[in-house]
């Protein structure tokens, strides 16, 4: 018998929720990640797509085992799941490299799991984004 | 002539710091940064004191006028940066506002902070490039200039080269770039605002993070350059610091903002070893903690938090 499990919103299977962020600048070998939520994360140049650049909008998904056969080559790199004890309660986190990017939602992974996170670009949000703060800056320094 | 005190701030500092842990059960008090009264002694009145503040990665100099104005050049990583380390730092000096707000270019390493800066305390006049970019955080900084002008009358200035921003009557304020070609292009580090100050015989040079294509455009405009205290461009990065602009800057001190162990390998060796061939003494905020250089206009003294 399968059990029916309760997923979070807008998961799928072992996937996470997305997180978005723009390349804040390319340094060395790095991309530097400026994420929607404050979090920074320097990204590997060579795991990069191809047309990335700076100011591109990217997506961030995490998936569990399984999903690397189904990914795109490009655009991704392997992390290991992990629980941070907070103040308040356990939250989700994925190291990658050296770094620990926070995860917002625990999805159906489970501590010390390999997950791949995707990186996609986002061409239609970089455009929206754009002209956001192009308004801005006309207003402010039109 | 420029006089460091380092050795001796270094050792005051330390014995604050022993005398103030045994009479406060070990408690780290930041107000330490303050110069006590013994080692003020020594200083005017009218001092000027240029402050990198350590927030890691990234930067964030605070600078306090003879007369009392203040000015930021840079809001670090973050909020946080913002109510730990730079809105402290002002109040512990009895200041609750800005005069100046200055954000060289949008990286995030650089506007972080400025958000929050913005929503805590009046700003009288906030400067950007205007440069177009898509992080959440420059676009959160947009935002809350916008909100400080319509509501707190702050006034907005393009940052390019020339441009005239009142300061402090006794310091002189020189944009030297970017340019306004830079500004509408996509490079955001070669856009990035730099600054001269000038308080009597001493000068201050604050580059952002300018590259070597940036420094060649503003020594290609023929203003002075020469400056005893140099905030080196882009963490010591190798893009930037070329001998050709140093022998133009001739810095007796460097200082350089940036956490250790980064990813960028920041500062590059070989900017160092180009430093210490010009005779500068370099300071780093992942080695030093806070530095401040304090002037009286014709000395300067340099000193460190740790």
């Amino acid at each position: 018998m399968v059990e029916d499990r309760e997923q979070p919103e807008h998961t799928k299977g072992d996937d996470l929720p997305a997180q978005r962020g723009v390349i804040d600048d390319l340094e060395g070998g790095w991309a530097r990640i400026a994420l929607d939520d404050g979090q920074r994360l320097d990204w590997p140049r060579d795991h990069l797509p191809r047309e990335a650049g700076a100011g591109m909008v990217v997506e961030l998904t995490a998936h569990g085992p399984g999903a690397p056969g189904t990914l795109p080559e490009e655009g991704t790199w392997e992390g290991i799941v992990e629980v941070i004890e907070g103040a308040m309660c356990p939250q989700m986190a994925i190291r990658l490299g050296g770094q620990r990017l926070r995860w917002h939602t625990a999805g159906s992974l489970a501590p010390d799991e390999r997950v791949v996170v995707h990186l996609e670009l986002d061409p239609e949000a970089t455009r929206r984004r754009r002209k956001q703060v192009e308004d801005l800056v006309n207003d402010l320094f039109g | 002539m420029s006089i460091s005190h380092n050795w001796w701030t270094k050792t005051f500092c330390c014995l604050v710091l022993v005398l103030g842990g045994l009479l406060a059960g070990c408690a780290v008090d930041w107000s330490w940064l303050t110069p006590s009264p013994e080692l003020s002694s020594p200083l005017p009145d009218r001092a000027m004191r240029i402050a990198a503040l350590d927030i890691g990665q990234g930067d964030a100099i605070l600078i306090i006028s003879p007369n009392g104005k203040t000015m930021l050049v840079d809001g670090g990583n973050s909020s946080r940066d913002a109510r730990d380390v730079i809105l402290p730092y002002l109040t512990e000096n009895g200041f609750d506002r800005l005069d100046v707000l200055v954000l060289t270019h949008p990286d995030a390493d650089h506007v972080g902070g400025l958000p929050e800066v913005l929503r805590d305390i009046p700003v009288g006049i906030g400067v950007a490039t205007g440069q177009v970019h898509t992080t959440q955080i420059y676009t959160e900084f947009l935002q809350e200039l916008q909100r400080a002008r319509d509501e707190g009358g702050t006034q907005i200035v393009r940052g390019a080269a020339g441009v005239e921003i009142p300061f402090d009557p006794d310091v002189q304020l020189e944009v030297l770039g970017p340019s306004v070609d830079a500004i509408a292009g996509d490079d955001m580090n070669n856009a990035s605002i730099v600054l001269r100050l000038t308080y009597g015989e001493i000068s201050v040079l604050l580059t952002g993070d300018a590259e070597t294509e940036e420094e060649a455009w503003v020594m290609a405009q023929g203003s002075p350059l020469d400056a005893q205290i140099l905030k080196v461009s882009h963490h010591g990065s190798n893009t930037a610091s070329s001998v050709a602009f140093l022998e133009r800057v001739r810095p007796e001190v460097a200082l350089i903002s940036c956490s250790a162990d980064n990813q960028y390998g920041h500062p590059h060796q070989e900017i160092l070893d180009r430093l210490s061939d010009y005779g500068a003494d370099v300071y780093r905020t992942d080695q030093d903690g806070t530095i401040e250089v304090i002037t009286d206009g014709t000395t300067y003294w340099v000193q460190t938090e740790r």
